[in-house]
């Protein structure tokens, strides 16, 4: 199931993410167990949904730094450190989402 | 008395004092036919002239005259002289020649009451004669100008004498030391009330800390703390066989007794109630999983009923107060300091806004005050359950209440329709003891087992609906505010067990006040009739299958009422691990407000596509896009989720809008008539819906 097929649906997921991740997120009684979401579905998720950012931000360095802020939120979390991993996906927010 | 005085004491004066006493007692007598208003001082001043003046100077000369013999001359001389080169002459100088005459004369106790205050009508008539006889005497022409002059300022003296008087009066000070007195308090209290603020927060923080979940969901800590969970899961266990509803919400099976055919497991959110033909409710419904809620079973309702009333008498009451009493054997103990030490915050934050009304009333700042008013009636209110909740400790423990408690539970199954605002308008006319016991058997959950915390969260929720009943009783007061609060709903999403969609009206719950709190009558809902099964010629929507858009509402509605739920605890439980990011300067309700729609509306999407469901502009199903003015306006409003073909609105928020709110109004305007639900978490009060005006 693909979860973000816009930016507002990658706003929405970031969303999701912060209050659920890494291993809080509610079952759906709608999927089947391999279906469920959980921390690896959910980073590759949010690393698909940058070909919306791309459309957004053009600039190669700042596509960069955010795809870095990603791959430090996925190691944080996976590291046990669900603060740092929450905040640095709400830095990745603010960056994207300047405007909201 | 005092022209008794004066004419007591004429006879031996000489010429010219007479004249002037003819002043003092023209005073007195205008003193009293006027209520003690001086009238005319040209008239006092023509009495002080004495008979033999000839001759009626211009007041340059007089002040010239004056000021030649100032050394001679009284205090009343100098401010004469003071006024005459253009300098202002106020009442404290003519206290000042008061007090100089009377010095000079008899000294000021001859002018002294039985109760010491000062006689500023007899001062007043005193420094008449003694300033004007100064003036007389250094001018024994006089000058009509002059004693107009000094007359003019004179009545300015005896008008801020009489005014003292009135100040000195015993009830005038009495009053003002009263005044002082409350204000005193009331800074007093208001400066406390900071102190009260910061021990709130202090307690905020403990409790928050306190129900962090742990080790059981849904559970604070600070009870987890006091269970040993592992006996509790055992009695549980224990009571489930015996067939005891089991504790907690979720999946469960029901009884042998009760069991429908075909309903197999059911799930708490899925049940329902059968209506008549005239939408009263006429007993329980059991649908089976995921069955569409309005969608009757084939049962005959009313002995399905009263097996379930057997059943609980039978089999409830006493395994589940043996259970209550093994699991919460303490918890009054541990319970009562805590509710102890929140009602004395309330206390002192009730006392601290009364003060704050007070001081603003004393200060003149009306407004404040009424709004303080408002305030300290609400938190009245709210402070009732909280002091019941400290009774509700002893529920759990007390088998005499116990009864009473199975017996309250079957009035709720009588009434499910009741809002929880009809069961604090009840139970508000109760003792605090008896409203406890009514809020805990109110919760149908307590039948359940699931014991205090859903108490206590009814209870809660009833503290917000019993302010929101005062709230409302206080703008009613304002006769011609149109508030618009018309046709609203309130109520539990529990008890809003017809879906919104299926709402058409309270109609006869309401007594044509629109802001009358209290429903009154049969408690009826008209229901809009399902799709009829055998009339249903497809197509269906959805993998689900829905038979109509009313029926995917309907769904919708538990589904993103469930999805808002859960991301409020997930946005509390976040914030408590330091989690949220909340920037400086942006309030901590509105970053959870906006993590909690959003994080609602990607699991809402989600869901949709999972049934294949098409979302975005001309699809069956709209979530967060744009509701254009039809009428061509180029305004639009973004909802968060719209069924345009079950004409529903779904809008989710942590605080409240209603009907004369202008987002409502044009939802309800450019949807040309769709049913507003306002979605908001069950831990706040729940979902309520708002109909367009007929």
């Amino acid at each position: 199931m693909n979860w973000v097929k816009n930016l507002n649906d990658l706003l929405d997921f970031l969303s999701y993410m912060v209050l659920y991740a890494p291993d809080e997120f509610p079952e759906e009684d709608y999927l089947s167990p391999e279906e469920q979401m959980n921390l690896e579905k959910a980073f590759e998720v949010l690393n698909n949904s940058m070909e919306f950012v791309r459309e957004k931000i053009s600039n190669g360095d700042q596509l960069q730094q955010l795809q870095g802020l990603l791959n430090d939120s996925n190691t944080a979390y996976k590291d046990g450190d669900d603060v740092k991993g929450a905040h640095l996906l709400q830095e990745f927010e603010a960056v994207v989402f300047k405007d909201k | 008395m005092l022209s008794a005085d004066i004419t007591k004491a004429n006879s031996g004066y000489s010429a010219t004092q007479n004249s002037l006493i003819r002043g003092g007692v023209e005073v007195t007598k205008q003193y009293y036919q006027t209520d003690g208003k001086i009238t005319s001082w040209s008239g006092v001043a023509l009495a002080v002239l004495p008979a033999s003046n000839n001759g009626i100077n211009e007041w340059g000369e007089t002040a010239g005259l004056i000021s030649d013999n100032k050394n001679i001359a009284s205090a009343g001389l100098a401010i004469i002289e003071q006024s005459a080169r253009g300098k202002g002459v106020n009442s404290l100088d003519w206290v000042n020649v008061a007090g100089a005459a009377i010095n000079n004369q008899r000294g000021s106790g001859k002018f002294l009451d039985s109760a010491n205050n000062l006689q500023w009508g007899e001062v007043a008539t005193r420094t008449l004669i003694s300033a004007g006889l100064s003036v007389v005497v250094s001018n024994r022409r006089g000058s009509e100008a002059g004693l107009n002059f000094f007359a003019d300022q004179l009545g300015n003296n005896i008008k801020a004498g009489l005014e003292t008087q009135k100040q000195n009066s015993p009830e005038y000070l009495k009053e003002m030391q009263t005044r002082r007195d409350k204000y005193a308090n009331a800074q007093r209290i208001a400066a406390e009330a900071e102190q009260t603020n910061r021990d709130f927060e202090t307690f905020d923080r403990a409790f928050a800390a306190t129900t962090d979940e742990g080790t059981i969901p849904g559970i604070p800590r600070y009870l987890q703390d006091e269970i040993d969970f592992a006996e509790a899961e055992r009695i549980q266990g224990q009571a489930t066989d015996n067939g005891i509803f089991s504790v907690g919400i979720g999946r469960q099976e029901l009884p042998e007794n009760l069991r429908i055919p075909n309903a197999g497991l059911i799930n708490t959110q899925d049940k329902g109630y059968i209506f008549d033909e005239n939408g009263l409710q006429v007993g329980p419904t059991v649908f089976k999983e995921r069955t569409g809620l309005g969608t009757e079973v084939e049962v005959e309702p009313r002995s399905l009923y009263e097996q379930g009333l057997r059943f609980i008498r039978d089999n409830i009451d006493k395994p589940l107060k043996e259970f209550q009493k093994e699991l919460y054997g303490d918890f009054t103990q541990k319970l009562d300091p805590f509710f102890k030490e929140l009602s004395e915050l309330k206390n002192k934050e009730l006392a601290a806004i009364k003060a704050a009304g007070e001081k603003a009333a004393i200060e003149g700042d009306y407004f404040s005050a009424a709004l303080s008013a408002i305030s300290s009636a609400v938190n009245e209110a709210a402070f009732a359950p909280v002091s019941g909740l400290g009774q509700l400790a002893r529920i759990f423990t007390n088998e005499q209440i116990s009864q009473q408690t199975g017996n309250a539970a079957f009035n709720f199954l009588l009434n499910p329709y009741d809002t929880t605002a009809n069961a604090v308008d009840y139970f508000a006319n109760l003792p605090l003891e008896q409203q406890a016991r009514g809020i805990a058997s109110f919760s149908g959950e307590v039948i359940g087992g699931t014991a205090a915390f859903n108490a206590a969260r009814v209870a809660a929720n009833a503290t917000t609906y019993a302010s929101k009943r005062v709230l409302r009783g206080a703008l009613e007061s304002y006769d011609n505010l149109d508030l618009g609060l018309y046709n609203f709903l309130i109520g539990k999403p529990e008890f809003n067990i017809v879906p919104p969609s299926k709402i058409a009206r309270f109609s006869s719950t309401y007594t044509g006040n629109p802001l009358e709190s209290s429903f009154v009558g049969p408690h009826r809902v008209d229901v809009v009739p399902n799709t009829p099964v055998d009339d249903f010629v497809g197509p269906l929507i959805g993998k689900s299958g829905y038979k109509s858009t009313t029926e995917l509402a309907d769904d919708a509605f538990l589904r993103y009422q469930r999805y808002t739920d859960d991301a409020y605890d997930a946005a509390l439980r976040a914030e408590a691990k330091g989690r949220l990011v909340i920037p400086e300067g942006v309030a901590r309700e509105t970053v959870i407000g906006q993590k909690v729609d959003r994080a609602a509306q990607a699991r809402l999407k989600n869901w949709i596509r999972s049934e294949g469901i098409g979302e975005g502009a001309g699809e069956l199903t709209s979530v967060n896009r744009w509701l254009r003015d039809p009428s061509g306006s180029g305004s639009y409003r973004i909802p968060d989720f719209r069924i345009d073909g079950a004409g529903s609105i779904m809008d989710g928020t942590i605080g409240y809008k209603w009907s004369n709110t202008p987002q409502v109004r044009d939802f309800f305007n450019f949807s040309q008539g769709s049913n507003v639900t306002i979605v908001r978490p069950q831990q706040l009060g729940g979902s309520y819906s708002i109909l367009p005006q007929p």
